[in-house]
């Protein structure tokens, strides 16, 4: 037997540029042959010479897969019949090991045996996090720190990266408060921040921007700095955390195009099956404004109730019972309108459709690396009749070139334009206009073609006008944005330790926005043409903003190791200047009605101005040590001013220590290693600014403006009060406690990262306490709240491969779950008001009454000895019985017995029959992310929920209410009238119908009967994709291509009463009042790398 | 080494950017500050502009929200009107923010470097303070009295007591002195001068001098200094000249009056404007003329009142409460045909009659007055201005303030009702036949009258009723009056004798079908068509008067009612404060 020795070697992985490259030449073992048997066999073992069971082994030609098998429970595998004479390659592949990939090496005539000694992967440990002013090891973070990797965000057909982000990260809470195609996220980590608000930094490539202006597809990683260890070296805007993004970047090589493009649709999430008969919506109406005003909303005699009745079962208009008829009525012949029409479907499209396109040109040399990268999307929004669409364009090019040996130069430029036009009105407020006085027995356009507007038996509006504007289709408007943004940064090698970074950058916004209005005309009476009282304006205002923003960074980083000592230390300066302008420009009566210039503007012109500015400095430092990687301690430090508080309260410093042990690296902890490959416990303390207040807070600024008293025959101009000052307003602190553990497990692929912390805030500015009317303005801001949040993180993530006939499976799950609640521990109250702040309330606490059901009868009701009156404010004024309490009327349990039910002096000493009864923020917030790999073959499930948050619904959402709120409630739920109270139906869910009562009345009270839990669990994406294998793409010339389908919000399981309401809506918004969202998308989309 | 002289280079270069002196100091670019205000007449000027923001628009004036008492019914009533106030927990109009703006004012009119210009510009500033505090006495009686706007560290001002409203009647005399001493004598139709400073305190001065007499129950003093102070500044009005009574062909000056364009500067001390080239616009056609406000319609209480065109008494015809529209409209003072639709009645503009529209007057009788011609029917396309203060108040309150004091005499009326009788082509009114025969009718609805004037106090009363309505008066006269049991009594409108047809202005055409169960056909012209049971009727389909919002029980408390409650979170915030009684 002849032994032969080979030497193989681990082929360095492409890493990225910052790894340190790991180059262990691993000396195998001797590789037998075995005479004529042509056989490969080999034993796989680990650095400690145990063997490794299931390596997925594969047998290369050319680069190309011929056969893969994995290695039994003695690590052992064996190829058979290779060919004498070809080349061969061996790839190893384990799962928390680095992969291994053998010599190319000829089959002699001979058979041979190979030994495999993998070594633990590194890459959980190599993982590099970008944190403030410079980059880390994952290992050695000591702060609560949470990276994505961009490849997270890709196949999700949303408009933006926030959009991608919800979810994703435990304690990075997102949210929209409306659904308009231009809808930017509402961003917040952690909870509770002040009462004032308070927002996370966002900084991208290093300066401080937005989110939403940066295409997801360039994004490289996400990075969420939570705790003051993390982001005090942000200083003053770091309170609240800082979410750190970085852009892709061109990796030298021969130039890669890659294209890749999504086509979508997207629906309501939540139910448009509304109710459509004419007859029922309007009796349900008429008989709740009849009980509580005496008087019938839509003016409909018996006689139009029977016209209405006949058509009861009409879905189309028939011919012999027209759904408009001329009828002379108060001696003028009118339109009467008799219809069952779908007024939802009418308004708003169902299918909105979206495409997104991207192309990215990414290469260079050992020099120079480039990426230029361009997108186009564009999204349909809502609206039927004249669809509101937004087109966004995105550009980037970053150049980077190594100058000198020591000296780095790059250019980073961004661009982004977004066109947002619409036709109607600009009222994004979404407000009750929409849904009221749209019955579906009124039509939106009578028979002659004309529009409708007034009913003529009502002095109601229907549907406020807004679909005879749309209709009419000559008001408009656009809101375009543009951002163009430059950062120059240069990198400066000094020596060996020591390097210096630099960089301008420079960033113009300009945004412009236009609105149209004409006049609109409808008809009532046949022939007879009239103008909407509230489109009767012909108008063209121009609203314009230019937004300059320059900020300075300037810093050194000096790295060195001595002995078991590693030793870095940081410094810098920061310097900003923002400065706005604005002007408003309108004028009356245009020349034209299709064309939309100020020059053609006949008639009164209005002009206004406005500008504002800040800036800010600051010095920051950081010291980073540690001893054998084993001892982490991290020093930060920040000197920040700001322009927004005066001389002398200018200045704050704010500092933070945070330590990190990593026991897995202690020799006691050796015999655990097998299992736990990394475990580490972190703390962090630190103390933090909010200087997120006005511009000039400390200012008592006189506005002038103008108003409606005419003087001398013009709109008089004045200039106003200024608003009470407090001489000593500064920064609000806030300082921030964590507590952390990160272990790695089972090979790397378990991993499990929790923090616990505790944020308060102190010295929030705020009203101080609430002063005597007498003083006649908002009492003036103090720093005189603090609060308290509390809250932790949780991340679980497993991650394998696994066997499936024969092809490696890969698969990954992550789970995350966090929570916070927020307590006020200062607040000037005395009286402990419930109609403020009080020390020891909880955040988001909702009191409310308690319900105990219906009164059954009269006699009941009659006989009922607690006095409601106060809850019963509507029933006061009602007419005739329903002055009195009826039976189908609620219940209201008098809880401090003294029979009368109110709120007491509404104070916490004294809630009358009020208590706690739920609170409306938001509890474990979680999400669960699992994607599978398999021959070519990817599935990506992500589910996102909250685990409870309640919901007292307000009287806006008439979905909710129907006409228990207002009795011109257009789109009532399908089942509405069953699940009202009557002698028939006594166990319903609403009470016996009266109008207003959830207005200004009983339902207005939240209470415990109608309390709605919103917790829900979401499909926020499912995603299904399929890679040409490489024999198809090598035939096209194609590096890559990969075909996938995907859905937003497919499934939502939520514990609501009420399947008209989004809940995650209600949950940013809980009056509802926004644009509807359409969060449930179908897509598919196609990525190709050339 | 070259690296390191490149990078100090470099820094240099920044901090030379960078480090500017007063970096962080960005003052305002787009506001101003007070210490750099309050110099020039202009600043003064642009400034005490803000205070205007106070002046009633017109929708404040024609709405009159619980204003219009029992003059005017509507189908959904204030809670003021209807007896249904709650004890608010905040808000509720004790609102001080106003003040605030005007003290503020006075704090820092010292910094203004001409003294006249000063004194002109705080008699603006204490003419408003005395409007406001008018405002406040009148809704809640005794308030705090505040001269400088307070520091929120003023624990002491914060939580005062309330002044006495005798107190506070002085002040708001004084400052008004100080108004009129101060502010030009040039006639403004849209900024207060001399002139506006004298009818407010004619108008204050009445409103307090009269409920300190008639509430005794709150033992108020000085009644009488108030009316004189109320007949003085009136006469001191009345003898400047510089404002008459508009006239021209009586059946048609009333009317004008409150239609034209711009505001008449002959009668009008101080309007609302409106322009409908600024598109500043109100709504009063639209609200008058269609279903959608509240279908306003004059009382029958009040048609009552107007006497007939000779003098007498409408009241005193026999079976006065039995007539229908046709008769009881014909031969009365000619104002009620200039404020309500009468048969004959036309629009302006226009020479086709119209007759009322049940539909949108509840009581049937549909106001004219301020309705403008049917272009501006739309809704808010009215700009025909306002009054504010107007001359004719000056006067009745002249003639009242003389009656209560017990000094009026023949010559006192024949210088103010005179002159408002003789616009419209009344005879005048006489003191002694007044005082001789009181009206039963009248002096029915005014239980409280007393004393040897009466008689001409009745009359005045009924004067001021017809000659202000609409004008947003009446709520606050029933109140010093101390007659808030008128609110509780029933609003009734026209009188129908039975169901059927109505020819309302007798020229031989069915204009008005009343039915019950099926519409009836009629031939062409279609009359208006009301079903009974969308009105009611005092003896149900048997007939009678219109009953307006019969489902509705209306109350007043005279215990409670003629003060309004304050909020009880100020009670909370200030024990100093005392609830209003009965509240």
């Amino acid at each position: 037997m002849l032994m032969n020795q080979l030497k193989l070697y681990v082929v360095q992985k492409s890493t990225l540029n910052f790894y340190c490259c790991l180059l262990l030449a691993i000396l195998l073992g001797s590789i037998s042959c075995y005479g004529q048997s042509q056989f490969i066999a080999g034993t796989v073992v680990d650095d400690n010479g145990k063997p490794l069971q299931g390596v997925s082994v594969s047998v290369l030609i050319a680069d190309s897969s011929l056969t893969t098998m994995q290695t039994d429970n003695r690590g052992v595998f064996r190829f058979d019949n290779l060919r004498t004479g070809s080349s061969y390659r061996f790839k190893f592949s384990y799962i928390g090991f680095e992969d291994v990939l053998t010599k190319t090496f000829a089959i002699a005539d001979k058979s041979e045996n190979l030994l495999i000694r993998m070594k633990p992967s590194q890459q959980s440990l190599n993982e590099v996090v970008v944190v403030g002013y410079g980059r880390q090891k994952k290992v050695n973070l000591t702060g609560a720190v949470t990276q994505l990797s961009g490849s997270e965000l890709e196949d999700r057909p949303v408009s933006n990266l926030a959009k991608t982000l919800q979810g994703l990260i435990p304690n990075l809470n997102i949210n929209f408060a409306s659904g308009i195609p231009i809808s930017e996220g509402n961003l917040n980590i952690r909870g509770n921040t002040s009462i004032n608000g308070g927002d996370p930094l966002v900084i991208v490539d290093g300066v401080a921007g937005d989110m939403n202006r940066v295409n997801p597809r360039d994004v490289e990683s996400v990075t969420v700095l939570k705790d003051a260890a993390a982001s005090s070296i942000y200083g003053a805007r770091g309170a609240f955390g800082v979410i750190l993004i970085t852009t892709k970047t061109g990796k030298s090589g021969k130039p890669k195009i890659a294209y890749n493009n999504n086509f979508g649709w997207a629906t309501q999430t939540s139910s448009t099956d509304f109710m459509t008969s004419g007859y029922e919506a309007a009796i349900l109406n008429d008989t709740a404004n009849l009980r509580s005003l005496g008087i019938s909303y839509t003016g409909y005699t018996a006689a139009d109730y029977e016209e209405l009745k006949k058509r009861i079962n009409d879905k189309e208009e028939n011919p012999d019972r027209p759904w408009a008829v001329i009828q002379n009525r108060g001696g003028k012949d009118q339109y009467v309108y008799y219809g069952n029409f779908d007024w939802w479907h009418f308004l708003y499209n169902q299918w909105q459709p979206q495409q997104d396109h991207n192309i990215t040109v990414s290469g260079g040399n050992d020099k120079t690396t480039y990426y230029l990268s361009g997108g186009y999307r564009t999204q349909e929004g809502i609206w039927n009749i004249r669809p509101d669409q937004s087109k966004r364009y995105t550009l980037r090019s970053k150049i980077s070139s190594e100058l000198t040996t020591w000296l780095k130069v790059t250019n980073n430029t961004q661009f982004f334009q977004q066109k947002y036009a619409f036709s109607g009105s600009n009222d994004f407020s979404w407000g009750k206009t929409f849904d009221e006085h749209t019955l579906p027995s009124y039509l939106p356009v009578n028979p002659d073609g004309s529009f409708t507007y007034l009913t003529g038996l009502n002095s109601y509006r229907i549907g406020n006008g807004w679909h005879t504007n749309q209709l009419y289709g000559k008001s408009k408007g656009e809101r375009d944005r543009i951002d163009l943004r430059n950062i120059i940064d240069a990198t400066a090698k000094i020596s060996k330790t020591i390097s210096v970074t630099g960089n301008f950058s420079y960033s113009y916004t300009s945004r412009l926005s236009w609105d149209r209005a004409v006049k609109v005309p409808y008809s009532l009476y046949p022939g007879v043409m009239s103008i909407v009282p509230t489109y009767n304006t012909d108008e063209l205002s121009e609203y314009r903003e230019t937004i300059d923003y320059k900020v300075y960074n300037l810093y050194g980083t000096y790295e060195n190791k001595f002995g078991p000592h590693s030793l870095k230390f940081m410094a810098g300066y920061n310097q900003e200047e923002w400065k706005n302008k604005e002007q408003m420009a309108s004028r009356r009566d245009l020349l034209s009605e299709d064309l939309n210039d100020l020059n053609l503007g006949t008639g009164l012109m209005e002009v206004t101005g406005g500008s504002n500015e800040w800036a800010l400095l600051g010095f920051y430092s950081r010291i980073n040590y540690d001893y054998k990687g084993k001892y982490l301690l991290e020093l930060n430090g920040r000197y920040d001013g700001t322009s927004r508080f005066k001389k002398g309260d200018r200045f704050g410093f704010f500092p933070s220590v945070s330590a990190g042990w990593r026991l897995s690296e202690e020799d006691f902890f050796r015999p655990l290693s097998r299992i736990v490959n990394n475990l580490k416990i972190r703390a962090s303390y630190g103390s933090l600014g909010n200087q997120q207040v006005g511009n000039y807070a400390y200012i008592p600024i006189m506005n002038t403006a103008t108003m409606n008293y005419l003087m001398n025959n013009t709109l008089t101009q004045y200039v106003g009060v200024p608003p009470a000052i407090s001489p000593t307003l500064t920064w609000e602190k806030v300082t921030s406690t964590n507590l952390g553990l990160d272990i790695d497990m089972l090979r790397n692929r378990l991993s499990v990262s929790v923090d616990l912390y505790e944020r308060k805030t102190i010295g929030m500015l705020t009203k101080g306490k609430t002063l005597s009317a007498v003083f006649g303005a908002n009492p003036p801001q103090e720093n005189a709240a603090d609060l308290k949040t509390k809250g932790f993180e949780l991340s679980v993530g497993w991650r394998d491969t696994k066997k499936l006939l024969g092809k490696p499976l890969t698969y990954s799950a992550r789970f995350i779950l966090s929570d916070y609640t927020g307590r006020i521990t200062k607040f000037d109250n005395p009286n402990n008001l419930l109609s403020d702040y009080y020390v020891g309330e909880q955040l988001g606490d909702i009191w409310g009454y308690t319900i105990d059901g219906f009164f059954m009868t009269a006699a009941e009701a009659n006989a009922h000895s607690v006095n409601q009156d106060f809850v019963n404010k509507r029933r006061l004024s009602a007419p005739g019985i329903y002055k009195k309490l009826q039976p189908g009327d609620l219940r209201f349990v008098d809880l401090n017995g003294d029979k009368i039910i109110n709120s007491g002096t509404n104070t916490l000493d004294n809630p009358g029959d009020m208590k706690v009864i739920g609170n409306s923020q938001p509890r474990y917030q979680f999400g669960v992310n699992m994607d599978l790999a398999w021959n070519g073959f990817d599935i990506g499930i992500f589910l996102q929920g909250i685990g409870k948050q309640d919901w007292y619904p307000p009287s806006e959402v008439t979905s909710f209410w129907g006409p228990l709120a207002y009795p011109y409630t257009s789109f009532l739920p399908k089942n509405f009238s069953a699940m009202i109270w009557t002698p028939e139906n006594p166990d319903a869910y609403f009470p016996i119908l009266r109008s207003y009562i959830a207005q200004n009345a009983e339902l207005s009270f939240p209470n415990n009967r109608y309390l709605q839990d919103l917790a829900y669990v979401r499909l926020k994406n499912l995603s299904v994709g399929y890679s040409l294998p490489q024999s198809v793409t090598r035939k096209l010339k194609l590096e890559r291509c990969r075909f996938y389908l995907s859905g937003e919000n497919l499934v939502t399981l939520t514990k609501l009463d009420s399947k008209y309401i989004d809940p995650e809506l209600m949950s940013t918004t809980p009056d509802g009042r926004a644009y509807p969202f359409s969060s449930k998308v179908f897509s598919f989309g196609v990525d190709i790398t050339f | 080494m070259y690296q390191y002289r490149l990078l100090f280079y470099f820094i240099i270069i920044l901090m030379q950017v960078g480090c500017k002196k007063d970096f962080l100091d960005k003052q305002p670019l787009s506001s101003l500050a007070p210490e750099t205000f309050f110099h020039t007449e202009s600043d003064l000027r642009l400034y005490t502009n803000s205070f205007y923001s106070v002046m009633p628009t017109a929708e404040e004036i024609y709405y009159e929200s619980e204003g219009c008492a029992d003059n005017t019914a509507v189908t959904t009533m204030t809670v003021a009107v209807r007896g249904a106030r709650v004890v608010p927990t905040s808000g509720g109009g004790w609102t001080w923010t106003e003040l605030r703006k005007i003290n503020f004012f006075l704090d820092n009119s010292f910094r203004a470097e001409n003294e006249d210009v000063r004194k002109r510009y705080e008699g603006v500033a204490r003419f408003f303070r005395a409007l406001f505090y008018a405002k406040m006495v009148q809704r809640f009686g005794d308030v705090p009295w505040y001269s400088h706007a307070l520091d929120a560290k003023d624990e002491e001002g914060l939580l005062r007591p309330r002044d006495s409203r005798v107190l506070i009647s002085d002040s708001i005399m004084a400052d008004l002195d100080f108004a009129v001493a101060h502010l030009p004598a040039t006639k403004s139709i849209d900024q207060v001068t001399k002139w506006t400073a004298l009818a407010l305190k004619s108008r204050f001065g009445l409103f307090e001098g009269t409920f300190r007499k008639y509430h005794t129950e709150f033992n108020l003093p000085g009644y009488e200094k108030l009316l004189e102070a109320c007949a003085d500044a009136s006469k001191a009005l009345m003898m400047a000249g510089v404002y008459a009574v508009y006239t021209s062909t009586p059946s048609k000056a009333y009317q004008e009056l409150f239609a034209f364009e711009n505001a008449n500067p002959t009668e009008i001390i101080l309007a609302r404007v409106y322009d409908a080239s600024l598109s500043v616009f109100h709504d009063v056609n639209f609200h008058t003329l269609s279903a959608s406000y509240g279908r306003p319609g004059m009382t029958k209480s009040l048609v009552n009142s107007y006497l007939m065109s000779d003098g007498t008494r409408f009241t005193d015809i026999s079976r006065y409460d039995t007539l229908q529209f046709y008769e009881e409209t014909r031969n009365r003072d000619p104002r009620l045909a200039q404020t309500i639709r009468t048969p004959g009645y036309t629009r302006m503009g226009e020479t086709r009659p119209v007759l009322p529209q049940l539909s949108n007057s509840i009581t049937g009788y549909q106001i004219a007055k301020y309705v403008t011609e049917p272009t501006k029917d739309a809704a808010n396309r009215c700009s025909n201005d306002m009054p504010v203060f107007r001359y004719a108040e000056v006067l009745l309150n002249y003639a009242e303030a003389k009656a209560e004091l017990g000094i009026l005499t023949q010559e006192d009326i024949d210088i103010s009702i005179k002159l408002l009788r003789n616009r419209v082509g009344m005879p005048n009114m006489n003191l002694a036949s007044a005082n001789a025969a009181p009206d039963p009718y009248v002096g029915n609805e005014y239980k409280n009258a007393n004393g040897a004037n009466r008689g001409v106090i009745l009359e005045i009363r009924r004067e001021r009723r017809i000659e202000l309505y609409r004008e947003n008066f009446r709520f606050n006269d029933l109140m010093r009056w101390k007659e808030g049991h008128l609110l509780a009594a029933p609003f009734k409108g026209m009188y129908f004798p039975r169901l059927g047809n109505y020819d309302l202005d007798h020229d031989g055409t069915i204009d008005l079908v009343l039915y019950q169960g099926t519409k009836p056909t009629m031939p062409n012209p279609q009359p208006q068509f009301v079903m009974y049971g969308d009105i009611e009727l005092q003896n149900g389909a048997q007939g009678g008067n219109i009953i307006t919002n019969p489902l509705i029980d209306k109350k007043f408390v005279e215990a409670k009612d003629y003060l309004f409650p304050l909020p009880t979170q100020e009670l909370l915030i200030n024990p100093g404060l005392k609830q209003n009684p009965g509240w």
